[in-house]
């Protein structure tokens, strides 16, 4: 039964009477003294206005109550007063909330009040009554005008920080000035001794005062920072806490190129200063895990506030970069700082030209020895991927990376094809050039076969560290793909499958065994999804390739095409989807560079000498025997020979005999695609001949054959009648040696004269309609 | 800052929103909504993240079905009392359903998910072990994991934890004293002092 849905369901169908009798039971509640028993109730008033969309507001008769309790806390315990918070938020922005936001006092307010109405009004964001107000408000606490403890600050500082950022309001720039000046404060005169224990009874303590420590639980000498430590924390150590959380997203809004205000150039200093503290910081060695993962966070936004704040104003680059070296050369071999390495590489990126730093080698060291060993690691993936989208111009124009360690990322992709696809659509053309186009063909047609090979080393080696001994019959026996991995003769096909570089080799000969050898794994859901997207990829990669290519490199691409379009990984639908693609790649190919089917003809002519090979592949079979009847002309290519055009021509009839005579032919192919495919072969026979006068006779006598073994074979198959109805308008074009050829092909692009019959001020069209005109005559 | 916090079922079938924090708005709405309207834009945010978590969610749990050995693994690890969640991270474009470009970090354990929405230059890792720390929270005071229809009915224990530790939707860069010292305050508060 599922819990969840019935409750929801039943809040959902509490009709209007009852909701409105509930309301005015609730009204009554509050009003009483006993608020404090109303919290069931006041739940179900929350879960009937979350529950769904439509009911956005409740009387004023109850909001009332509900906002005073919020506002005053002598009204009642602070759990209530928290629910009728979260309750107004819930249906926030509404038109009532919106008014009562707006009436916030001006007199002293204590934290417990400012912390649960402020949340309140933050949410009602553009919809505020009167937001210069609010913000003069927010702005006056702030900067002590108003008497506000320390701990609501924090409160105060978070709803105009976020209001800031949501550009609900928008502050002067002496405004921004003011409160970059108060920040500066909070982070620089912090107490860095520990306050008593504010949850202990006991308020006569005769505690000495100690300094807070460092995360390796040493004495600390410095300024206070996230990472100190101590047993209990102040409300002024809290909020140095929270203003170095918002500080990044504060000056990426505020500090500006053109010259800073001496308040915002003092904060920057001042942050520097923090950061480089909180970098020496984050070399100690943390006693508890939980801070160990804590100076990981803080080191990427360390880098990330450093990197901001240089390019605003570059003249802090050599004051920091020291220090950003130091830290790399700390962590570039440790697996748990990889993506810390990913923000320094970042850092590179921007500034290292400042300083005149090569970042070759720190590029290379990322993607051969990291990402490379931790591509399955999903935060390093995503990271990788986003860090490569970002700075894909820079890494375009100033590095070889993308184009260098495709493969790499390739295998980030193939591994979590699901989460990346929209980011590798945007990327996959980067990776993509002359020299790297054929490499990244094969690739991307292997892409199931990559994930595949992945999902093999991962168990190999999730066996290798397993402690666990009594394991299930299934998970103990070993598939062949893992058999095959530990076997040195098929070890080098993974090794190659699963490379971090490029340029090393387009593809094996053996490919085929590493497909068979991985067929197992290939009902496994990664490797099912990664063969759903990997058409997409390839669809964007043949787009790029069409755009950009010059002809040789499409004169390298036709044999790929051809040759892989019959040496895929056996999944059904995938070698379905990638063939269509492939067979709609050839057509453009060879309408870019028709002379490709002369340079290659043997591999085509190889593969239409037999219907054979038509199985499985019908649609480049089909789109190759049209374009052989459509581009193998003189117009199109100079050494369209007749020579070259009767070898193709006995092609063709070759194996148009076969497919509608001979019974061999006819029991092959199956039976949906054999019309089709006699139908395409008859008509590129046909303008084949009209090209090469020689072979009319021919062309004329296998046609008619055709038409009469047709009705005779006795097949019941309806595309038989478009045949029979096509042959003689073949056989007719063929006896009209003179325009046949003009009719048969497409004009040529440059050919003005195809509309010369509709246009109006041309002979010919005058011509055309005088000899209707007396045909018409004589008629009658 | 983050954008979200959205608490969901996971299993298959219809995806249940169980509580849906919002902070900030999009830059593009300037108050020209109507209000109703503003939100039910929020709820179809809210609906569409949580439809991708769920689809990300069980695609990870075919792929752990189909690793014997992995799996043989977590029966281990859950037989000793150990909870080992579900983690991913994604990015949703601009318009897709918030206004800017957003991450969303998510968790999942048995039929209870978390996300949060963050916007994208926010610090990953600092957003992860966030939502690590709000979901064992929920599975200390709510019993997310066996009854995950608590969240509906106690929604002022779910509004008090993300107050102490999401304050406005700001992620706290927070040692491990000061979550204990936070951690204090928020038991203080839901034993109503």
């Amino acid at each position: 039964m599922d819990n969840v849905g019935t409750i929801i369901e039943r809040a959902r169908a509490i009709s209007h009477e009852e909701l409105q009798e509930f309301y005015r039971g609730l009204q009554e509640a509050l009003k009483s003294q006993s608020i404090a028993d109303v919290i069931p109730s006041l739940r179900q008033l929350w879960l009937s206005l979350a529950c769904t969309r439509y009911r956005g507001d409740v009387p004023p008769d109850l909001l009332m109550p509900l906002w005073e309790a919020v506002k005053e806390p002598h009204l009642g315990p602070v759990m209530v007063r928290m629910l009728c918070a979260a309750v107004l938020q819930e249906f926030s922005p509404c038109q009532s909330v919106c008014l009562r936001g707006g009436e916030l006092s001006s007199g002293p307010l204590s934290s417990s009040s400012l912390a649960l109405t402020l949340p309140v009004v933050a949410g009602v964001g553009h919809y505020h009554p009167d937001l210069q107000v609010l913000r003069e408000q927010l702005l006056a606490w702030l900067t002590g005008a108003g008497q506000v403890d320390t701990a609501a600050i924090t409160h105060v500082l978070g709803c105009l920080w976020g209001m800031d950022n949501s550009e609900v309001i928008t502050l002067t720039q002496e405004q921004v000035d003011g409160v970059s000046k108060q920040l500066c404060t909070w982070l620089t005169t912090t107490s860095t001794t520990q306050p008593p224990n504010p949850f202990s009874k006991n308020i006569f303590s005769s505690r000495q005062l100690v300094a807070v420590t460092e995360v390796d639980e040493t004495p600390s000498h410095d300024m206070f920072t996230v990472l100190s430590v101590g047993q209990h924390y102040s409300p002024d150590q809290f909020l140095n806490m929270q203003v170095f959380s918002m500080m990044r997203g504060w000056l990426h809004k505020h500090q500006s190129r053109n010259g800073e205000s001496a308040s915002m150039a003092l904060l920057v200093d001042k942050m520097c200063e923090y950061c480089l503290r909180l970098l020496d910081q984050c070399e100690r060695k943390a006693v508890v895990q939980q801070d160990a993962e804590l100076q990981q966070a803080c080191l990427t936004e360390v880098i990330l506030l450093l990197d901001t704040m240089c390019q605003q104003n570059s003249s802090l680059v050599p004051r920091v970069f020291p220090s950003i070296k130091r830290v790399y050369n700390r962590i570039q071999n440790s697996p748990a700082s990889s993506i810390n390495i990913i923000n320094i590489l970042q850092f590179l990126l921007h500034h290292s030209d400042a300083v005149m730093y090569d970042m070759g080698p720190a590029l290379q060291h990322f993607f051969l020895k990291i990402l490379d060993k931790q591509c399955i690691d999903q935060s390093l993936a995503f990271e990788a991927t986003l860090f490569c989208l970002e700075n894909m111009e820079n890494l375009c124009n100033n590095t070889s990376v993308l184009r260098k360690f495709f493969p790499c990322l390739l295998k980030v992709f193939a591994w979590q094809p699901k989460t990346l696809l929209a980011e590798f659509v945007d990327l996959l053309p980067t990776m993509v050039s002359e020299e790297t186009a054929i490499e990244v063909l094969h690739c991307l047609l292997d892409l199931p076969v990559i994930t595949a090979a992945m999902e093999t080393v991962m168990r190999v080696e999730q066996r290798g560290s397993l402690t666990v001994t009594d394991l299930s019959p299934e998970a103990v026996a070993q598939s062949t793909s893992e058999l095959a991995y530990s076997d040195p003769l098929h070890r080098p096909l993974f090794n190659f499958i699963l490379r971090a570089e490029g340029g090393l080799g387009d593809t094996i000969d053996r490919l085929k065994v590493l497909h068979d050898i991985l067929q197992d794994y290939s009902t496994l859901p990664r490797v099912v999804v990664c063969s759903q997207a990997a058409p997409v990829l390839l669809r964007v990669y043949l787009q790029t390739v069409e755009q950009e290519a010059s002809v040789d490199l499409l004169a390298r691409l036709f044999p790929v095409l051809l040759e892989r379009s019959c040496l895929l990984f056996p999944i059904k639908t995938f070698q379905t989807e990638v063939k269509r693609v492939l067979s709609e790649a050839l057509v453009w190919v060879v309408q870019t560079a028709p002379g490709l089917l002369i340079d290659n003809r043997q591999e085509v002519q190889e593969l239409m000498s037999s219907p054979r090979n038509f199985a499985g592949r019908e649609d480049v079979f089909l789109h190759l025997a049209w374009a052989v009847g459509e581009y193998m002309s003189v117009t199109y290519d100079r050494r369209c020979t007749p020579d070259i055009i009767s070898q193709y021509y006995e092609g063709v009839e070759c194996l148009l005999y076969e497919l509608s005579v001979s019974q061999l032919g006819r029991t092959e192919t199956p039976l949906q695609h054999r019309a089709r495919l006699t139908a395409v072969l008859m008509t590129a026979l046909a303008k084949l001949a009209t090209r090469c006068q020689d072979l009319m006779p021919r062309v004329l006598l296998c046609l008619t054959k055709i038409t009469q073994q047709l009705p005779a074979s006795g097949s019941q198959d309806p595309g038989d009648a478009v045949l029979l109805a096509r042959a003689p308008v073949l056989i007719n074009l063929c006896r009209m040696p003179n325009v046949a050829p003009l009719l048969s092909s497409l004009p040529a692009e440059t050919d003005d004269n195809s509309k010369l019959h509709q246009d109006q001020n041309s002979s010919s069209c005058l011509l055309l309609q005088l000899t209707q005109a007396v045909m018409k005559q004589s008629q009658q | 800052m983050v954008r979200s916090v959205i608490i969901q079922t996971v299993t298959p079938g219809p995806c249940r929103v169980l509580y849906a924090q919002m902070y900030g708005c999009d830059g593009d709405q300037t108050g020209s909504l109507a209000q109703t309207a503003a939100r039910g834009r929020q709820k179809e945010q809210v609906a569409a993240v949580a439809r991708q978590v769920q689809s990300e969610c069980s695609f990870q749990q075919h792929c752990a079905a189909a690793d014997p050995v992995g799996e043989e693994v977590r029966r281990h690890l859950s037989q000793e009392g150990a909870v080992v969640p579900q983690t991913g991270i994604f990015q949703m474009p601009p318009g897709e359903p918030f206004g800017t470009k957003v991450f969303t970090v998510w968790q999942t354990a048995a039929n209870c998910g978390l996300a949060l929405v963050c916007e994208n230059h926010e610090n990953r890792q600092q957003a992860a072990a966030t939502l690590s720390q709000i979901f064992r929270l929920l599975r200390q005071h709510l019993r997310v994991l066996t009854q995950p229809e608590e969240v509906l009915q106690k929604a002022d224990r779910v509004a008090a934890i993300l107050h102490h530790f999401l304050p406005q939707g700001q992620l706290l860069f927070l040692n491990s004293r000061a979550v204990r010292h936070k951690e204090k305050e928020l038991e203080l508060m839901l034993s109503g002092k």
